[in-house]
């Protein structure tokens, strides 16, 4: 039977600041458990939040990327509810007033963009860590609690739901990574937990005009347990009402291992947050002023970077894959812009063919004396056929190793192919010349005669050849 | 000898000053006094007498070399437990922080010792300052030094018996919905509520965020602001700390005072109204223009105060859970070990607020409840604003009656509740209040009057108390409580 | 008291275990008090600004900047329970 199904995506995104969002500890991945703490994020009796100036900036830059308006007399709600690695039992958060409302994010996904509606970006402070020994309570175990993560600001974005498929949710979750690396407000490292996801998914039958139930999916650690998850939950749903069952409200779990979505344990009643304003906190003012001061440090959105290499000769696809490169690749890429005469080579070259021999030679990060120059020089050489693409690959591997001059390099070492066709012209008509009856023996369709005919023009001459125009010019001569 | 009991701060200042008498001889005055008078009066839930007595040797230094840090050095000083000191216990009078040590100062605790200030003790209170009597610590009462069978007020009981009978010179306390000003009333002490935001509330151990305020208790208005000057200001720890300048407004016979209805009628006492009274007419015989004026939100003041407070409570005790410090009562889930360590460590007041905030917050109620309540708040906001458009202090009892036996309001929440008619509106406006004794009762308690101004006039209510103690002239001090009068 | 009024679940919410004997003795409690503050909802008030703060203050952000805080040792000087320097707690469901 057809289902439409509606996927909202919400996500948080922990901020880079140096300290947290409400106290001035230090913000830092570290394997010492309890080691930034304050009586503010530990949840001392007679602590007081005060809010980080710059998380907010960035919150707002995030929401101006967006296209967000943003909500002037901010306003942080205390989120109340009880669980151990959560210091106060109640998170600071906002509510009725988030920063930022009706923003769009365009993605790339099945070849063609879209926009992804957002619903909402708002503030938050991120909670402890736990760390659950065993897993079944029947047994004496225990749970550890680290707290150096709690209060770190996180900022919420929430999308409308309009999501249409597992790719699509993808692709919006790279989208907004790649965004919120380039304004310069996260790291964006998924492993790291930079980036966190839950999916809402509900399916309705094609004819139906409402939603479907949503259920709210969590635990998806990568973008391939989100796909799965995604495509997994839709099945079961559409399984359900196909079968005329009823989906039930409720909070899953992706399990990896198993490749399902779980039912959670229920907990007796549904969660009341009891949402009120806090009052340790007055309202924020991000008047007109503030607001134009954040934008002026606004630079290209990667929509508007994978515009430009579109209008620069790239496909949408090769846009959006430098798009979303790591950052040292795009610079690399904007480098070669100016230094190569080919868009389209400087792509090929920076992500395929670099990239492949640093996998290969087990090297890590660009090499620093790599840089734009050097590499458009080599790609130059290629592109004006002074020398053939597996010399190029050659030298290539060579620069990686150490700093040279391509073009140097390719001089002192032979490797510069004669591209002149006319003086090629002359060395193929000697060589058919001496050789007539390999003409006709071609012409009747022995085409690996061609080959060898390239080789006998190769070996006439003093210099390096171009075979691509060689043979050229023999077919044009043989036919 | 130093008769600390009968020496007011500022005269002590003067005391060490010219060396009249040293620090270390002060402070061992206060301690004769807590000797004698703690298995009384318990005001205090810790004594500090070894620490003090060292702080009082650096300020006999400082003396001796002629660099005194100011009028607050040397003097003895207790603070209400509810204030992180570092490296002492915090209690706040229940069992769920029994053996709980603040690791840092509260910003008030920083300011004081930045001024050479001795710390004699913590006082007692009711738990989490939820009270109007001492009744609600887990510790035992503490007692009135009028009469011992009275409550000495509350929730700042201890501090108010402390300054009352002579251990220390002044105190600090905090008033969410009256903690200060009550106890003051019943001790026949000056009991000081700040204008919201100009004392940090940082390290104060929060009830109600938006009304909870630190002040001081002494024996006179003019003690009362060394206090204040002491320990307000500006903190970047406390996001509702303010940055705004003090307001003046008149302070002698030019000033108008306005007569507030609504607290001298129904449920106050016929000889509270007639305290109050007489020093109306000592006013009007100064020459100042006095005005009846309406407050009429003021009768609501209590419904609305009984839901934001214990709403903000029911979160800001939240956080005792026994995972990190604090009472821990074993379970087999952490859930489990929460919910018994806080029946266990919470008293039934404590429980009857959260409980109570819990409801007003919850889905499907907030609008009419907390929501409600917050719009009232505005309310009697505008209706103070209007006033003072027309008077420049307010006056009006402190406390419906003066202070009440043990027992006596214990039988229903309301009754208790109802002792702080007169306090709360002040908490709810933000401003400032003071609590000044007047005189004593048939039974020889103390009658005070609670005087009001708008926002940021501290200094000046305070100067204007002064004024108005002059007039009234009452230097009594207790002596029921001695066991060998 | 409203009819709906379930002393459990707000106990429940709050995290605090009660007896029977409580739960009856806090529903009569809160039963006075709501009483009284049901005056609170007789009244009309519109458009009025809901007041969190009474001065209406201005938030002042803080600049980004690290300070030093608790070390390890003040952080756990309280804790019930610990282990290598994490707090520990009885298993708590996720």
């Amino acid at each position: 039977m057809k289902v439409v199904p509606t996927i909202g995506m919400e996500t948080h995104v922990e901020l880079n600041t140096d300290s947290k969002m409400f106290c001035s500890c230090r913000v830092e991945y570290s394997s010492d458990p309890n080691k930034n703490l304050c009586p503010t994020c530990l949840g001392l009796p007679g602590a007081l939040p005060v809010p980080n100036k710059k998380a907010i900036e960035m919150i707002t830059l995030l929401s101006l990327s967006l296209g967000c308006n943003i909500t002037e007399k901010g306003m942080f709600h205390r989120k109340n509810y009880f669980y151990p690695d959560l210091p106060k039992n109640y998170q600071i958060s906002q509510f009725d007033f988030p920063v930022g409302t009706d923003g769009v994010l365009q993605i790339f996904s099945e070849d063609q963009l879209s926009d992804v509606e957002i619903e909402r970006v708002h503030m938050e402070e991120d909670t402890g860590k736990s760390i659950h020994s065993g897993g079944r309570i029947d047994s004496a175990e225990y749970t550890w609690l680290d707290y150096n993560r709690s209060g770190v600001p996180l900022v919420e974005i929430v999308t409308k739901p309009v999501i249409s498929n597992a790719k699509e949710a993808v692709a919006y979750i790279e989208e907004l990574r790649q965004l919120v690396i380039d304004i310069g407000i996260s790291h964006g490292k998924l492993e790291l937990g930079n980036l966190r996801f839950d999916a809402n998914i509900s399916v309705a039958k094609e004819d139906q005009e409402e939603l479907g139930i949503k259920v709210e999916i969590k635990n998806m650690n990568s973008l391939k347990s989100l796909e799965r998850a995604i495509n997994y939950e839709i099945d079961r749903q559409t399984s359900l009402i196909s079968d005329d069952k009823l989906v039930i409200q409720e909070t899953r779990h992706w399990d990896e291992k198993v490749e399902k979505t779980i039912s959670m344990r229920t907990k007796e009643g549904s969660e009341d947050y009891r949402y009120f304003s806090d009052p340790d906190i007055p309202n924020m003012n991000l008047d007109k002023s503030f607001v134009n001061r954040v934008k002026e440090s606004l630079s290209e959105l990667p929509k508007d970077r994978r515009n430009r290499y579109v209008n620069l000769g790239l496909s949408l696809e090769e846009s959006n894959h430098i798009v979303k490169s790591e950052e040292w690749v795009r610079t690399l890429f904007e480098d070669l812009l100016e230094n190569t005469p080919n868009i389209r080579s400087s792509y090929l070259w920076s992500t395929g063919e670099l990239l492949g021999q640093m996998r290969k030679f087990d090297v890590d990060y660009k090499p620093d004396h790599l840089n734009g120059e050097n590499l458009g020089e080599l790609i130059t050489l290629v592109e004006e056929k002074k020398i053939s693409a597996s010399v190029g690959k050659e030298i290539l591997s060579k620069l990686i190793q150490e700093d040279l001059s391509p073009s140097e390099y390719a001089t002192s070492n032979a490797l510069i192919q004669e591209s002149n066709e006319d003086q090629i012209e002359e060395l193929v008509l000697n060589v058919l010349d001496s050789n007539p009856e390999m003409i006709e023996r071609i012409r009747s369709g022995e085409d690996k005669l061609i080959s060898f005919l390239v080789g006998e023009v190769m070996k006439a001459s003093s210099s390096s050849l171009n075979p691509g125009i060689i043979k050229e010019i023999i077919v044009n001569k043989t036919k | 000898m130093v008769d600390i009991s009968n020496l007011t701060l500022k005269e002590a200042h003067e005391g060490l000053k010219n060396k009249s008498f040293t620090a270390l001889e002060l402070i061992e005055e206060s301690f004769k006094v807590a000797a004698n008078s703690e298995s009384v009066l318990h005001a205090h839930l810790l004594l500090m007498q070894d620490e003090a007595v060292a702080d009082a040797k650096e300020t006999d230094k400082r003396i001796s070399k002629g660099k005194m840090l100011g009028e607050l050095d040397g003097i003895p000083i207790s603070i209400k437990d509810n204030m992180n000191l570092k490296g002492y216990g915090t209690t706040c009078s229940s069992k769920i922080l029994a053996n709980y040590v603040s690791p840092y100062d509260a910003t008030v605790i920083s300011k004081l010792k930045e001024k050479g200030t001795v710390f004699i003790g913590k006082t007692n209170l009711d738990e989490f300052a939820m009270g109007s009597s001492t009744e609600n610590s887990a510790y035992g009462p503490s007692k009135n030094p009028w009469d011992p069978d009275c409550v000495p007020g509350g929730s700042s009981g201890g501090s108010a018996a402390a300054v009352s009978v002579g251990t220390a010179l002044g105190s600090l306390g905090s008033d969410t919905g009256g903690s200060i000003r009550q106890p003051a009333s019943f001790c026949g002490v000056v009991g000081f509520k700040p204008t919201y935001g100009t004392v940090s509330r940082y390290g104060l151990i929060a009830f109600a965020s938006s009304l909870d305020q630190i002040g001081p208790f002494a024996k006179t208005a003019e003690d009362t602001k060394i206090i204040y000057e002491a320990i307000s200001g500006y903190d970047t720890r406390d996001s509702t700390s303010i940055k705004l300048n003090q307001r003046e407004l008149p302070e002698g016979q030019s000033a108008k005072v306005g007569v507030l209805k609504e607290l001298m009628g129904e449920g106050i006492a016929d000889d509270v109204k007639s305290e109050v009274e007489k020093v109306i007419k000592l006013l009007e015989k100064e020459g100042h223009e006095i005005t009846e004026v309406s407050l009429p939100m003021t009768k609501m003041a209590i419904s609305i105060y009984y839901l934001i407070a214990p709403a903000e409570c029911s979160a800001n005790l939240a956080r005792f859970d026994g995972v990190r410090y604090g009472l821990r009562v074993d379970g087999k889930t952490s859930y489990e070990m929460t919910e018994k360590t806080r029946a266990e460590g919470f008293g039934d007041e404590v429980k009857r607020r959260i409980l109570l905030g819990t409801y007003a917050l919850s889905a499907g109620y907030y609008d009419a409840y907390y929501g409600q309540a917050l719009k009232a708040r505005n309310q009697v906001i505008n209706e103070f604003k209007n006033v003072f458009k027309k008077v420049d202090y307010l006056i009006s009892p402190t406390t419906p009656s003066t202070a009440f036996k043990f027992g006596e309001k214990t039988s229903n929440p309301l009754e208790m509740y109802m002792s702080d008619l007169c306090t709360i509106p002040a908490n709810l406006a933000g401003i400032p209040a003071i609590s000044i004794p007047t005189g004593l009762d048939k039974q020889g308690m103390p009658y005070s009057v609670q005087l009001m101004s708008p926002e940021l006039t501290d200094i000046s209510l305070l100067n204007f108390s002064s004024y108005v103690e002059k007039l009234v002239d009452f230097q009594d001090t207790p002596t029921k409580w001695r066991k060998d009068p | 008291m409203p009819k709906d009024f379930d002393i459990q679940a707000i106990a429940k919410l709050a995290l605090i275990e009660l007896n029977s004997e409580e739960e009856s003795k806090l529903s009569e409690d809160l039963g006075i008090i709501l009483e009284h503050v049901d005056a609170l909802s007789t009244l009309s008030i519109d458009d009025s600004d809901m007041t969190i703060h009474p001065l209406g203050i201005e938030l002042e952000l803080r600049e980004d900047t690290v300070q030093d805080g608790l070390d390890h040792k003040e952080s756990m000087r309280n804790a019930p329970d610990e282990k290598d320097g994490f707090f520990q707690v009885p298993p708590s469901m996720d």
